[in-house]
């Protein structure tokens, strides 16, 4: 195998392993906000890990790669925060230890989020 | 109008970038196209000043690499809390201003998508474009570093939306 | 490309296709319509890894663009989905 062989390999094992970790994160993290935190960060992460190594190993589609990696990074936080907010919306209550946007609300938020 | 000449460019640059044809009839076609859609959709909070252009489209490209750095720095914290065996989570909700006295909504939402990607913070819900309530894994922490860090990060989004230049 | 590199790929792509069992385990086993949404998310990011890395095993460029579309359309469709679960409307 090549160097850029290697490199490319590397960089795509290292996509994966963070796709992994994201979406173990999805399974373990206790509540739909802390997950948010797994499935928007990790996982984003994970791709511009694999969308580089493919760059390394097809250098045709390099630009295509900056494009959508681009466009992941910039999209990745407010697709997050639609849904953190439709989650708030929903009445679905964070699991913490402190929250500001329930004590200006006045009111205690709704259990939804039941077990 | 003179702005949507402006900003069709880096549109239509995307355009050829994702049709992977560096011609005439692809730029013309995209430039086109950008200038139906910017014209739909009537950007109107920007200001385009000759002056200051150059150091806007600086500022802007120090915002984008910064995203691609906080992405990194706040996977690898997030994967540290996940594959650590007790997680260490004190998650909470607090309140961060944004400390922007003009309530400006692109300042708001530039402000927004940067936080959520720095480690542990993910913004919830804003409140009349001075407040962002924001989701932390550790709450005490973000407490105390996140008003000094929405400090920095204003300077840069001030220099991008092309305030007081 | 060698023939121990395209066996890592695909290697690469099998764990992905399997990464989207616990993905798909939180959709369907959601408590309520913000997890599901949430999951169906995380579905999409995975698909556009396994669709860059099928380009890389078919060694095709044109497979990448369907990775670009899915992730344009993916996230218009989350946002709306949410912004239609939070205020009942989508526009």
């Amino acid at each position: 195998m090549s160097l850029q062989e290697i490199i490319g390999i590397v960089l795509i094992f290292g996509g994966v392993f963070f796709s992994a970790v994201g979406t173990l994160g999805v399974i373990r993290l206790p509540d739909v906000y802390t997950r948010l935190h797994a499935s928007g960060k990790v996982s984003t992460l994970g791709l511009v890990g694999l969308l580089a190594g493919t760059a390394v190993l097809m250098p045709q589609t390099t630009i295509k790669m900056i494009v959508l990696a681009l466009f992941m990074v910039i999209t990745a936080p407010v697709a997050s925060h639609a849904i953190a907010s439709a989650a708030y919306h929903l009445g679905i209550k964070p699991q913490v230890q402190r929250d500001d946007l329930a004590r200006r609300r006045g009111t205690p938020t709704p259990v939804v989020n039941g077990e | 109008m003179l702005i949507y000449a402006v900003l069709a460019l880096p549109l239509a640059a995307t355009w050829m970038a994702i049709s992977n044809q560096l011609t005439v009839q692809s730029f013309s076609l995209g430039y086109a196209a950008s200038i139906l859609t910017l014209a739909a959709m009537q950007p109107r909070a920007i200001t385009l000043n000759w002056r200051c252009l150059p150091d806007q489209v600086v500022a802007l490209v120090v915002y984008v690499v910064r995203l691609f750095v906080d992405v990194v720095l706040s996977g690898l914290e997030v994967t540290r809390r996940i594959l650590s065996p007790d997680m260490g989570l004190k998650p909470g909700i607090v309140a961060i201003p944004t400390f922007d006295g003009t309530a400006n909504s692109v300042v708001t939402a530039l402000s927004a998508n940067s936080i959520t990607l720095t480690p542990g913070e993910l913004v919830v819900e804003t409140e009349d474009n001075a407040l962002m309530y924001v989701h932390a894994l550790d709450v005490e922490d973000s407490a105390r570093n996140a008003p000094g860090e929405q400090h920095a990060r204003l300077a840069l989004i001030y220099r991008i939306i092309g305030e007081g230049c | 490309m060698s023939d121990g590199a395209n066996l890592a790929l695909q290697f690469a792509l099998y764990v992905m296709i399997l990464l989207l069992l616990p993905a798909a385990y939180r959709v369907f086993r959601g408590i309520n319509h913000a997890e599901r949404l949430q999951g169906i998310d995380l579905i999409t990011t995975l698909l556009i890894g396994i669709i860059v890395l099928l380009a890389l095993v078919l060694n095709s460029t044109f497979v990448v663009d369907i990775g670009i579309a899915l992730a344009a359309f993916s996230f218009v469709g989350t946002v709306a989905i949410a912004r239609y679960l939070s205020e009942g409307k989508v526009f």
